[in-house]
């Protein structure tokens, strides 16, 4: 707790806050995007269609369109 | 496979829908009060139980805990046993949600007019409360979670994902911004001080307009809106990507409400940086909500449930894009303190909760009541008016803004401050605040008009408590994913797992800004004049957190040379090290008073000024808007709590002497002493040293004393 507490108090990494925090948004955010668009079509579609389950009527005229997920 | 017979809950439904309904007025009406009184302050009656000062966080207080919470509840009550096909897993735990939440709001709105507060913005309630709170939120959570563990649908539908984040955020949230030191059972200290509580304070403020106002809407935007429109909503991808990204990004954003203030450049730099990266997030969900409409705008020429939701989501757009602006140093400097905020605020609470709850209700209780809505005609003229309203209010107060502050910074060729008198940039609005009355009349009478009309549905309609209905039994769900199944559908059938790592997204971001904040010692550089306030300066702190004077009074001068001229010294940060809680404020209805002691500067009023102010404002300031203090003069100290106060000030580390609790009441009798024999060289007799008005003005005068002292 020690070692910890005295990289806590050490101002020094402070000024690369910014730069780190937007270093992990990146990296998280590309592993989403890359995890997203990996998902086949057809899964995306079954599951946009579950809050239609039970009982409306509901518009799928032009889902090719629609459903670009 | 086998079907299974079972009954969604509904009655918990109907009584969140008429709790938001009730509230909902409640907090409108008190709003209203609230805009009469900034346009004529005679609304403030003279009683200390409705100043503008208590009026405000019960309207705040009203609008987003009692209304909008309430709108959350009911939507989610609804969606969640419809999309997991099941009834809540406890009718027990529900109910207790539902009343003990009224409870809460009750003691809510009898303490806030009491002046009982912790002066801490959206989290003023004091720790009984705020313990009441935690204890239900999480049997909300609770029953959620396990009403998703023993669901009959394989996945966990995208509106979910945002009731959990909501349950998740809003816990963290509550439990660090609200730690604190009881003294008595209606009071207590912040257990941070100064820019410490004030980055932790708006690290909630602005991430309780998050996770409490942005993601369950989403979530309920999610599942109202398709139902509504009939259509499934455009992007299923796109739900998941802005999902992780909004509430990865939200947290780290919350010192762009600090900006220019006293507070380290690397935490405002964070503030800033991440503020702008969440427009995309948020635009994400913006489009996916109008994008679902493609092919659906007939429906939405005829339904006034479609029009709130596109007026809904077109806000949340125009919110998100505002937010970002206004994060921005250049923009901040002009829209801090001034209206714009205030006008900010109420394009997301009127059009962005306000409309999506309308909608949701215009669209839920004909179902609900298995009927047709009595009138059409009505809601849309409800649509009209609430939309007028929202924007009668929303523009002149823009328009305020921008007029007070180029006064605020207007210089005459000379080189001095062009209007040095506070108040005449608050006359000047004065009639942009009487629109914000129109335009809050046109909204409530809009309010009343769906009252009517959604209770002349429910007489129509019949009512099913236990609504019958059959699904088929969930299989075994496999621990690993099934081939081919990718990570996130995975985890969408993995409740707990999805809790956990919604948790780290949103603790990534609040340990960043915090732990800092927290640990690093030269954050807070300590001033040696400083020192701790006296007891009297105490107690008479204590009253101006209690009348929430921090509503319209901030105590922090920005380093601008229009603020220097006007107050005095700009503000630094070690000299808030004794303050719990801090009270820089985030509005300037009232000019700053961080400099209110500075004797000889241009702040500085003698005991006898505040006196009169306190009496009768307009006296000493004719055309003022401040409330009269009238009761401050016989209203006593209780002396039997200062003692607790100072050791409840010496545990949270505060240098008073060892044992100087039992000198405290001497020590502010003859301070208050002083100021008596002050006041009556004015000809102010008969005034008792323990009384509230002295022990305001001792407060008042202490105010960037310390700091003009030289150091030895």
């Amino acid at each position: 707790m020690k070692f910890v507490s005295y990289i806590l108090e050490d101002e020094q990494w402070i000024h690369v806050l910014n730069t780190v925090g937007l270093v992990i948004f990146i990296a998280f955010f590309i592993g989403v995007v890359y995890r997203t668009y990996k998902m086949p079509k057809s899964e995306a579609d079954e599951i946009n269609r579950l809050v239609f389950e039970d009982d409306d009527e509901v518009d799928f005229s032009d889902e090719k369109d629609v459903l670009k997920g | 496979m086998e079907l299974q017979k079972f009954n969604y809950d509904n009655k918990i439904v109907k009584l969140f829908i008429h709790a938001t309904i009730f509230w909902g007025i409640v907090g409108v009406l008190v709003g209203l009060v609230a805009a009469m009184q900034l346009a004529w302050p005679m609304w403030n009656f003279d009683t200390n139980f409705l100043t503008f000062g208590r009026m405000r966080p019960v309207h705040t207080n009203a609008i987003v805990f009692a209304f909008v919470g309430n709108g959350i509840f009911a939507g989610v009550y609804y969606s969640l046993q419809k999309l997991l096909k099941t009834r809540m897993y406890s009718d027990v735990l529900s109910q207790i949600n539902f009343w003990g939440w009224q409870l809460i709001i009750a003691a809510a709105a009898v303490t806030l007019f009491s002046g009982i507060t912790s002066s801490k913005e959206y989290a003023e309630l004091e720790w009984p409360i705020d313990i009441m709170i935690a204890i239900v939120w999480v049997i909300y959570g609770l029953n959620m979670i396990l009403t998703m563990i023993h669901r009959r649908e394989k996945h966990i539908y995208a509106a979910i994902w945002w009731y959990v984040a909501t349950f998740v955020g809003i816990a963290v949230l509550h439990i660090f911004n609200n730690l604190e030191l009881p003294v008595t059972l209606t009071k207590s200290y912040s257990l941070y001080a100064g820019a410490q509580d004030a980055v932790v304070q708006w690290w909630y403020g602005h991430n309780a307009v998050a996770f409490y106002l942005t993601t369950p809407f989403l979530g309920l935007m999610y599942y109202y809106l398709p139902k509504a429109a009939g259509r499934p909503i455009y992007s299923y991808k796109l739900s998941i990507i802005h999902f992780w990204a909004l509430i990865f990004l939200y947290m780290w954003a919350g010192p762009h409400h600090l900006l220019y203030q006293a507070l380290p450049d690397w935490a405002q730099a964070l503030g800033v940086t991440f503020s702008v990266m969440l427009l995309a997030p948020s635009w994400g969900g913006m489009i996916n909500g109008l994008l679902t409409l493609r092919g659906a705008w007939d429906k939405v020429r005829d339904q006034a449930t479609l029009k709130f939701m596109v007026v809904a989501v077109t806000a949340y757009g125009m919110s998100t894009f505002e937010g970002p602006m206004m994060s921005l140093k250049n923009v901040n400097m002009i829209s801090h303190f001034s209206d714009w905020t205030i006008a900010h605020v109420h394009i997301g609470a009127m059009g962005w909760n306000g409309g999506l709850t309308f909608g949701m209700l215009y669209w839920m209780v004909p179902k609900l009541w298995k009927t047709k809505l009595f009138s059409e005609k009505l809601a849309n003229t409800h649509f009209w008016l609430a939309t007028l309203g929202m924007l009668i209010y929303a523009i002149p107060l823009y328009w305020a803004a921008i007029t007070q502050w180029l006064m605020w910074r207007e210089y005459t060729p000379d080189g001095f401050l062009a209007y040095p008198n506070f108040l005449e940039t608050v006359t000047q609005i004065l009639p942009m605040y009487v629109m914000r009355v129109v335009g809050g009349t046109l909204f409530l009478t809009g309010f009343f008009l769906m009252v009517y009309n959604l209770y002349k549905t429910m007489a129509m309609g019949t009512f099913v408590d236990n609504e019958p209905a059959e699904a088929p039994a969930l299989v075994n769900e496999q621990t690993r994913a099934e081939a081919g199944e990718t990570s996130h559908r995975w985890m969408e059938r993995k409740p707990l797992i999805l809790v956990f790592f919604a948790f780290i997204a949103l603790a990534i971001g609040g340990a960043v800004e915090i732990i800092p904040m927290v640990f690093i010692k030269s954050n807070v550089p300590t001033i040696s004049t400083v020192t701790p306030y006296t007891p009297l300066e105490l107690e008479g702190r204590d009253v101006y957190v209690s009348e929430g004077c921090y509503t319209c009074h901030s105590q922090m001068v920005r380093p601008f040379r229009w603020e220097t001229d006007r107050y005095g010294e700009y503000s630094k940060i070690g000299e808030f090290v004794y303050d719990h809680p801090f009270q820089w404020g985030s509005r300037r209805t009232g000019p700053d008073l961080a400099r209110a002691g500075v004797v000889g500067g241009p702040m500085y009023k003698n005991a006898a000024w505040h006196y009169n102010h306190f009496k009768n404002a307009s006296s000493v300031s004719p055309g003022t808007i401040m409330p009269n203090y009238v009761w401050f003069e016989n209203t006593m100290i209780d002396l039997d709590v200062t003692p607790k106060k100072i050791r409840a000030m010496q545990t949270l580390g505060v240098p008073y002497p060892e044992g100087y609790d039992q000198q405290a009441v001497a020590d502010l009798k003859a301070q208050g002493q002083e100021i008596v024999d002050e006041l009556k060289k004015a000809g102010i007799e008969n005034i008792d040293p323990t009384s509230e008005v002295v022990a305001m003005i001792a407060y008042l005068h202490k105010l960037g004393r310390d700091i003009s002292k030289k150091s030895e």
